[in-house]
């Protein structure tokens, strides 16, 4: 059972009611699995998120019934309670349900409709006997329901819910149904929203949108430059999908990127400060693709310094999808002073740490990735020197070593885990599923089908709406 | 029983400069003559809270150096200065489990439990928190079973609820805070005047039947899911139930909705500095909690001014993500300390709330019992050992305040478990496991 995420709900009101409303403040959001919809699959709702749920479908109601248009709107087709109640749960009413509802004075009613736990929550029973394989297959309604949170992150359209009707996901026969539907959501627009979202998660990138520095070290820090460097992933990520459907791999090496004024200055290259965002070649360089990008080398950074340790962290978790333990408690992280004396480099300074057997093991696995990032500073920017000693970029992944930041992202495009981690966290963002140990047939069978397709990521969204894990319960 | 009451005993202070004029009830208007009890006979409510700051402290500038009554104030702890007739401190008790930097610290303090892992690094509390055993047992009386405060919300982006909130109904099930001033007014006060009970009589019909309607649906929803979902249906179902009672309830309260001038409800800080924004949070939160209090509105709740593992920033003493510099300030940390100190001043922001409150023949803060502790021992190794503690209030005479008690390693979750019984609330054991206690820690209770 997964509840609305935020983004869910309030692109459901939206559709439900029409734009323009304000939305009341629901309870925050956990992430246990990684993504909002993996959380929302776990967490219950508290006391005060419950009286949430109730007032703000107090409000809504109350907003649309006391603006005559907006009322008129939602009320006078015939039999409105029975129709809107089908679109909030994402089924018909049962007659029981319309009975009651149809008692009710209509902005009552459609208050409870959505105070309801039905439209609240996304329940996914599967249909109660076994198709001819032995598996539960999800009803059609709820087939629908999935995929469009998946691809718009919203609730089915009139048209997915009237297939539905129709009964016409359900069975092996409606493979080609949901295939058919899926490709139809992907061609709108809303489904450049969707996933953007999902990318938005899946590459951590509001760290980047957050990022703030000192005034006192960086007078010309600016905001703006962190909500840029998170636009410009998601563009290269929405081409990547959408546009040019080339291999994804090729975003670990391409040096084609989206900037704006802003980042030129930072990328250096030649355009006014105020331009709007287009898609430029990087000059040849070291830097290249995701991981040359603000958003990885500055979201990881600390508000004054580099952190190696979390841009190897990151690779380990965002591209590789690899565990990285938390330090134990009672072990002291911050780097002791080093007896050669204080002038010394982060990479230094970190390789006496590894010294310390302890701390080596994680350390090892995560620092020697991320210090070949080290001629990227906090912001982004490049440098060759720190203290005016230069810096070595050079690093290992897993006893290969590499010289610098580019040769990683060569490595990281032949490396399997990296197109496999990308299915996986499609295929968690899309079922709200976050352990490894049930979902990992249908997570080789989609790197599997995603190798086969050349890496288009077009085609592992497409096949991954109609895969064993997407359309069957557990 | 309230609908007598029109004046108002107001409440003048000055937040930043803004005038706060926050009404309270006239309650010792309802107690009998001794001013101990209500006139009904009834005693005073007993209240329990939890007041969290993060990332620990420096033990050799926080621990008293003498144990007993007789003891000076240590570096850290001179902010409570001007508290120190109604707090103890407690030291040298260790967390039964450990593990996790931060989340071991706030959810086994809370739970006396091990923290139960989900997925991916990720924890949450295998059982409720003791706010949540209290107020099973005492918070049917209130309109609001407990309350959960938020200050300042920046923390590194951890997954788990067992890192974010202190207050859980079970595993995945945590009571998040609210951090919005507005918000926490609203949900106190709303429907507000209780005194008018005919008016309100018609839209309680309304939300009835919009609450019965959501039950029944609720029921309906639960076939054929599994055990954990049905879980979550069923907590979401005692929410709903919780507001039914409420509405009960809400003839009870013997206050008028206050008036508070609207530029004071203020929201989150969001912060890149807690200044000056942080500061006016705290503030109004405390008068809005001494005021649920005194309304009798809840008797229990949780303030987290900081989330474990915080981030917040105080461009004043030097630092904008704390939680950077518990690691990485070398040496004495002095700008630590600083941290430290600072916590401990909006400590005192919202104890001399509680005590600006008149109740019976004395204040609020007599009939309070408060933990105040971060999420882990020490700034730099995040451990558990020796775990900070400081008790606030007089638990309706039942907490022995102004004394230092040093333990000998046990369990620092007995503290807890004496604070929460002065409410009457059994609780007859707490914990699991190897943290599974039925007995407080009699140095502290009186």
């Amino acid at each position: 059972m997964r509840r609305l995420t935020l983004a869910q709900y309030r692109n459901t009101v939206t559709d439900l009611l029409g734009p323009g409303l304000k939305i009341p403040s629901l309870e925050e959001e956990p992430k246990t699995g990684g993504f909002s919809t993996t959380g929302a699959m776990q967490v219950a709702t508290s006391f005060h998120g419950v009286e949430q749920y109730v007032e703000a479908a107090d409000s809504l109601a109350r907003q649309v019934f006391g603006d005559p248009e907006r009322k008129k709107t939602l009320t006078s087709r015939p039999g409105f309670v029975a129709s809107f109640g089908a679109a909030a749960f994402r089924r018909p009413l049962t007659r029981e349900e319309r009975r009651r509802y149809e008692a009710m004075d209509p902005r009552v009613a459609v208050t409870a409709m959505l105070a309801s736990p039905a439209f609240i929550y996304v329940t996914e029973r599967g249909d109660p006997k076994p198709d001819a394989h032995g598996r539960y297959r999800l009803t059609s309604y709820e087939i629908a329901t999935r995929l469009s949170l998946f691809l718009w992150n919203t609730t089915p359209d009139a048209e997915l819910l009237a297939a539905a009707a129709r009964n016409e996901l359900a069975g092996d026969q409606g493979d080609r149904n949901v295939r058919k539907h899926a490709l139809r959501l992907l061609v709108s627009p809303r489904a450049r929203q969707g996933m953007r979202d999902f990318f938005d998660e899946s590459f951590r990138l509001a760290d980047a949108a957050a990022i703030l520095r000192p005034k006192q070290k960086f007078p010309d820090f600016n905001y703006r430059w962190g909500k840029a460097m998170r636009e410009e992933t998601l563009r290269v990520l929405e081409r990547n999908l959408f546009d040019s459907r080339t291999d994804f791999r090729d975003l670990y090496v391409t040096r084609d990127t989206f900037v704006n004024g802003d980042l030129a200055t930072l990328y250096g290259v030649d355009m006014p400060k105020d331009a709007d965002f287009r898609m430029v070649t990087l000059p040849a360089g070291p830097r290249r693709g995701l991981l040359g990008q603000g958003a990885f080398l500055a979201g990881t950074s600390g508000v004054d310094k580099t952190s190696p340790t979390a841009r190897g962290k990151y690779v380990r978790e965002v591209v590789l999808c690899e565990d990285v333990p938390a330090p134990p408690p009672e072990v002291d992280t911050n780097l002791p002073p080093s007896p050669k004396g204080e002038n010394l480099t982060v990479r230094e300074r970190l390789e006496d740490h590894r010294q310390d057997v302890g701390c080596s093991k994680c350390h090892k696995f995560i620092d020697t990735i991320g210090l070949a990032f080290e001629r990227f500073d906090l912001n982004g920017g490049y440098r060759e020197t720190e203290l005016d000693k230069p810096i070595d970029p050079s690093g290992e992944l897993d006893g290969r070593t590499f010289e610098d930041p580019a040769a990683l992202g060569q490595i990281l495009a032949q490396d399997e885990r990296v197109p496999r981690c990308m299915v996986r966290n499609l295929y968690r963002y899309a079922t709200g599923r976050s352990g490894e140990d049930e979902s990992e047939p249908t997570v080789n069978a989609l790197a599997a089908a995603f190798k086969a397709s050349g890496y288009r990521l077009y085609d592992a969204v497409v096949a991954l709406t109609t895969s064993e894990g997407f359309l069957h319960v557990d | 029983m309230s609908t007598s009451l029109s004046r108002r005993r107001v409440l003048r202070g000055m937040i930043s400069g803004v005038p706060l004029a926050i009404a309270l009830p006239r309650l010792n208007a309802m107690l009998d003559g001794n001013g101990v009890a209500y006139a009904s006979g009834k005693p005073l409510p007993r209240r329990f809270g939890v007041w969290a700051f993060a990332n620990g402290v420096h033990l050799d500038r926080w621990v008293p150096k003498e144990t007993g009554t007789a003891w000076e104030l240590p570096d850290e702890l001179t902010p409570l200065a001007a508290i120190r007739p109604h707090v103890s401190v407690v030291s040298g008790m260790d967390l039964p489990f450990g593990g996790r930097p931060h989340a071991s610290g706030n959810t086994v303090l809370m739970t006396s439990a091990n923290l139960k892992g989900v997925n991916d690094n990720t924890y949450t509390a295998r059982r409720p928190s003791i706010d949540q055993l209290v107020a099973d047992e005492i918070g049917r009386d209130t309109p609001l079973r407990s309350i959960e405060i938020g200050v300042d919300d920046g923390a590194p982006p951890e997954k788990g609820t067992a890192f974010h909130w202190w207050s859980h109904n079970g595993p995945n099930s945590p009571n998040p805070c609210s951090y919005d001033c507005r918000e926490v007014f609203a949900r106190l006060f709303r429907g507000g005047v209780v005194g008018d009970v005919d008016a309100v009589a018609a839209a309680e019909r309304e939300q009835r039947s919009i609450l019965d309607a959501v039950l029944v649906d609720a029921r309906a929803l639960q076939g054929g899911l599994g055990l954990e979902d049905r879980r979550r249906v069923d907590q979401h179902m005692d929410g709903i139930r919780a507001i039914e009672r409420r509405i009960v309830r809400r003839k009870q309260i013997v206050c008028t909705a206050p008036e508070i001038s609207d530029d004071l409800l203020i929201g989150p800080t969001n912060g890149i500095d807690y200044e000056p924004r942080g500061t006016r949070v705290n503030q109004v939160m405390a008068e809005l909690l001494a005021m649920a209090l005194s309304c009798d509105l809840t008797r229990v709740f949780t303030y987290q001014l900081a989330k474990p593992g915080s981030r917040i920033g105080v461009n004043r003493l030097g630092f904008r993500r704390y939680h950077d510099i518990t690691h990485g300030e070398p040496g004495d940390q002095p700008m630590c300390t600083s941290a430290v100190k600072f916590f401990l001043e909006e400590l005192v922001v919202l104890v001399k709330a509680l005590e600006r409150v008149p109740e019976g023949g004395g204040t609020l803060l007599d009939n309070c019992a408060m933990l105040a502790a971060p999420d882990c021992t020490n700034p730099k190794a995040h451990g558990h050992k020796d775990f900070p503690m400081i008790v606030v209030g007089h638990g309706g005479g039942k907490i022995r305040t102004g004394v230092h008690h040093r333990g000998k390693g046990e369990n620092a979750c007995a503290v807890l478990l004496s604070l929460a019984r002065t409410t009457g609330a059994k609780v007859p054991t707490f914990g699991e496991g190897t943290g599974q206690i039925s007995a407080g820690l009699p140095a502290i209770e009186v």
